[in-house]
Order: structure tokens, then sequence, then C-alpha cells
């Protein structure tokens, strides 16, 4: 793995242990992730993504190892401290700001990385033209219908300008061309911004096409790494998400 | 329907509130001067006293989410703090800002337990607070105990806000609601509104863009207190005589929670809306029908208070404002 990195890696993930009870959600996970690369990571259902978004964002304190942002250790910080160094993320489970407009739920977003309330509307209206929300700002956020929930979600994120981005299955219960705009619009927010993205995600096909490099989840543990084309050839990721080595499978 | 409430709703409410402000204050300067009546003019005071209040209990009940039912605290640190001030021989103006303080002071304190709460839990909290310092005081002999405190320095004049005629205090009443209003618009427009709004939304959230919900549900609770201090002050300074039962009581906390939903609590005109319709009417009925403890209909303002916020619950959770809002676009409809 270390012979990837060609930048220096952004975001260390070093050795996570994160236990519920008798149930080990993450087995001593690392991985690094480089600034601006486009990062997947896949895996079977209870393979422990979204745990490792919540452990990474700081929602979830592991029970050992370490989280290096920058440089920096933040495995002790709280949420909103990691959040004004530069990580945001979106929910899974969306949870928009439901009786705020559109445009004050992107506000509120942008203001704790703004040095006014005017510098974070400006950002706000740029989010929300990047995402194509600007047309619905003034609409309560309650109103959208899902795929436009989704986007809202990636707006805030954005709107505080981040260093790095977690989305927590972005592209759920988007219909096939849905996919390809959203798809297209973080295609373009990656080369644009030069953010950093990490992709939690079900849709095999849509991050295939999108991320540069894929970590593969089962049971809480790494059971592959490395492009696309590799990870989708590996025996073990087969078996993961079919059940069975024997199995022939294209991709 | 819904796309039509929910069609640029913001511009709207933002206008409208500030015209439903200057109607109201309009009416509460305006009407004591054609009906000169004692019993009138007191009820006019006791709701822009409940106003100011309920303007602090909105900004952590309705924009931050942090329902209390023990608002009589503050106001009651507030009132007594002016009592005692005032008989030091501190000027009132100067007592009621220290009124304010006092109950920031002791809403910061408090926060720390309280805040380990959630939901209905910090509701609850907030009422046991509320009763256990009525009862400390109530047995506290610097504070005149269950006998009270009297306001004895009788000095007419503005200096010390101590008048021959009822409508003065009115007057001061007034004008210190509309300068807490000022105050208070400004900070619901700053940062603060956004974050605590956030909060009351979703803290998950709140926390994932960078706020720090502790520290803004910490502040909603020492914006309110203060504001509340100050609204417990201004009751001293007109009836000059306290005791913990009528300032800490729990019904006072309930007065300010029922002018607050029945306005509406998501904006600072609900409270005004609130007191200004619910106080007279309540008055009224207890004056003329139940006010005595033996009268025929003892109580019954308390049955009235019960049907409004019933019937406003039920059909307008949103309370009186969302009433007008509603109003307001249907004709626009038309």
């Amino acid at each position: 793995m270390s012979n990837e990195i060609v930048n220096s890696p952004i975001l260390r993930v070093e050795n996570i242990v994160k236990r519920f009870g008798g149930l080990v959600a993450l087995n001593n996970v690392s991985f690094e992730v480089r600034e601006g690369e486009f990062l997947g990571i896949i895996g079977p259902n209870g393979a422990g993504k979204t745990t490792l978004f919540n452990v990474i964002t700081g929602f979830l304190k592991p029970e050992q190892g370490r989280i290096v942002f920058k440089g920096v250790d933040i495995t002790k910080w709280p949420v909103y401290k990691r959040s004004r160094m530069g990580i945001a993320r979106t929910f899974q489970i969306m949870k928009p700001l439901e009786n705020l407009t559109v445009m004050d739920n992107v506000v509120t977003a942008a203001l704790p990385r703004s040095n006014s309330v005017r510098e974070a509307i400006e950002r706000a209206e740029r989010s929300l033209d990047l995402v194509k929300l600007l047309n619905k700002k003034d609409l309560l956020a309650r109103n959208l219908n899902s795929t436009e929930k989704r986007r809202l979600e990636i707006a805030r994120a954005l709107a505080g300008e981040p260093v790095l981005l977690l989305l927590d299955e972005a592209l759920a219960g988007q219909s096939p061309s849905e996919i390809d705009e959203t798809l297209a619009l973080l295609r373009s927010i990656h080369k644009s911004t030069k953010i950093t993205i990490i992709m939690v995600e079900h849709v095999m096909r849509a991050i295939m096409r999108i991320a540069e490099r894929i970590i593969v989840l089962n049971y809480g543990k790494i059971i592959a790494t490395g492009t696309p084309e590799e990870v989708a050839r590996d025996p073990k990721v087969i078996e993961a998400y079919l059940g069975s080595s024997k199995v022939e499978v294209s991709m | 329907m819904v796309g039509l409430r929910s069609l640029d709703l913001k511009s709207l409410r933002r206008s409208i509130d500030f015209y439903i402000a200057v109607i109201c204050f309009g009416f509460l300067v305006v009407s004591p001067l054609i009906y000169n009546n004692f019993f009138y003019i007191n009820a006019l005071h006791t709701a822009s006293v409940l106003m100011l209040a309920g303007v602090a209990w909105v900004i952590m009940g309705g924009y931050t989410g942090l329902i209390s039912f023990g608002h009589a605290a503050f106001f009651g640190l507030g009132a007594y703090t002016l009592a005692l001030t005032y008989n030091w021989g501190v000027l009132p103006w100067l007592g009621l800002v220290l009124g304010g303080c006092v109950a920031a002071l002791f809403a910061a304190a408090v926060s720390y337990p309280l805040l380990r709460l959630k939901g209905r839990w910090f509701s609850l909290a907030t009422l046991a607070m509320a009763e256990a310092l009525k009862l400390y005081f109530n047995n506290w002999d610097f504070v005149g105990g269950s006998r009270g405190i009297e306001l004895f320095r009788k000095e007419y004049g503005l200096e010390w806000i101590y008048f021959a005629s009822p409508i003065y205090y009115n007057y001061v009443a007034y004008a210190v609601l509309i300068a807490s209003l000022i105050v208070l618009n400004m900070i619901v427009k700053s940062r603060f509104g956004y974050y605590t709004q956030a909060i009351r939304e979703s803290e998950e959230t709140a926390m994932a863009v960078g706020i720090n919900t502790f520290r803004y549900k910490q502040l909603a609770m020492v914006v309110s207190g203060f504001f509340t201090g100050i609204a417990g002050a201004l009751y001293t300074i007109r009836f000059r005589f306290i005791d913990p039962f009528a300032v800490m009581d729990f019904a006072q906390s309930l007065q300010i929670i029922v002018i607050s939903v029945a306005g509406g609590i998501f904006t600072l005109v609900g409270p005004i809306i609130g007191a200004l319709i619910i106080t007279p009417i309540a008055e009224y009925v207890r004056a003329v029908l139940g006010g005595t403890y033996g009268a025929k209909f003892f109580g019954i303002h308390m049955l009235i208070y019960g049907v409004i916020l019933l019937a406003l619950v039920l059909y307008s959770p949103g309370g009186l404002h969302d009433v007008i809002l509603k109003l307001k676009e249907g004709r626009k409809r038309e």
C-alpha cells in the first residue's frame, strides 16, 4: 500500500478497533488517504462502513487506535472541532434541518468556517449552485424530494469548503439516470476543488466508475485494497459479496 | 397547498412579523388613552411583562428546542435582585440590568447539570430546579423568607420608577420591552440564531457542520435567563411587593409558556401576540367570574387558558402567528 503514496497522506487511520458489546464492528483497521484522492469503501451490509465514518468524524470513539488528520492526532477531538478543521460528511440516513429553508440549511453549515453571515451566504449560494438547487433555495427542506435532499446533504457538506469530504451512500435511492447525474457532479467537484473524497457505497457499479482506489471491508476487517479492476477480480471480494468463491463473476 | 405554503415563506414572514409588532405596540400605547380604566391598564402591564418573559422563553423553547418548565426561577431571581438593590439605594434602572445578570449567571451555573439531560428529562429538571429555588427563598431570612420583600423607598419620579398614576409603569415596561426586542432580534439574526435552530432541528447535523452544540445551548439559556430576569424586575417595580409564591411559583412558568405557545414559539413576535390576546381575556374572566377563593367559578380563567391552548395546539401548532400567516396567504391566493 505504501508504495502507492505519491502525495503526503491527509488522513491516517491506524489500528482502529471499535466494539459494540460483544460485536467487533471494526477490527484493527488501518489505511491512509492521499491528498486529493477519491477513495471508495465498499463491503456487504454490516461490514462496518458507517461505523468507520463515525469514528473518523468523531461520532464514535474507538477502543483502540488513532485517527491522524493533517498530521494532528484527532482521536479524542469532539465532532465539531474535527468539522472546523475541514472534515465534512453526509449522513446515510439524511438529517436535513427540516423546518429551515434550503438556503438556511446551507448557510448554517457554512457559518462555522466563515467570518461573517454575509460570507456564509455567498458560500452557500455557490454550494447550492454547484448541486443545482439554487432555484429551490427558499423552500423548506422538508418539502424537497429524496433526490433533492441527497443533493442538499452534499451542498451542506461542501458549504464549509472542507478539505476532506465523507459521503455515506450519497447515491442511495436514486434512479440510474440520477446516479449518472450525481456522479458527474461529484467528478466535477473533485476536479475543480481538489478536495479529498471518501465515498462509502452500496451501488458497486457506480463506485467502480468513479473511485481511484477502493478498500473492501468485511466483518470489520479490510480484505482487499486496490484499483477498481484489481478489487473486482479479487476472489476474497467475490466471496464476501456472493458467499462462495466457486461462482464465476465478471465485473 | 403544501407547495404554496412553502413558497417564499421566509421573506413573507419577515415583513409580516415587523408589521405585527408595530400593530401590537400601537395597540399597547394607544388603547389605554381611549379606554382609561385602572383595571385594563394593569392587565396590559401584566401582558407586557409576560411578553418579555415569553420572548426570552422562545429563545430556548422555540429557537433551540429546550423546553423549560422552570422560567419562574429566572423571573424570580430578577424580581428579588431588583427588590434588594432598590432597598439598598441602587437606582432601579441599574437594578433591571442587575436582575437580568443574576438570572443569567444562575442560568449559566445550572446549565452544566441540566444540559446533561435531553428532551422531557431536561424539562422536568427545570421544573424541579425552579421549585427547589422557590422553597429555598421561602426559608431564607436574608430575602425575607415567606414574608417577602416590600420596596420601601417612596420617591416619586422616573429616576426611582415610582408613579402615582399606573399608566407610567406601562410606558416604562414598553420601553424596556422594545429595547429588549431590538437586541434579541439582532441576536437571532446573527450566527446564534442559525446555530440554535440547527440544534433544534438535528443536533447531529449541527455537530457535523462544526457547531459546538453544548456551548450554544448554554448561551441560549444565558440569554433567555437574562431577559426573563429583566421581566421579573419589571414586575417588581410595578407591584412593589414580592414573595416566593408570587414570582417563583410554577404558575408563573406556566403563564409564560401559555402565552408563548398560544402566540407561536418560532418567532419573536409570537409571545407578543399571545400575551396581548390572552392576558386581558384571562384577567377579565378572573375578575368577573372567579377571582377569589370561594367565588362561584373560582379558577375559571385556568379553564379558559386550557380551552384556548387546546384549540390552538389542535388546529394551529404554530400558534396565532401561524393563523395570521395562513389568513394572509389565503388572501394572496384569491
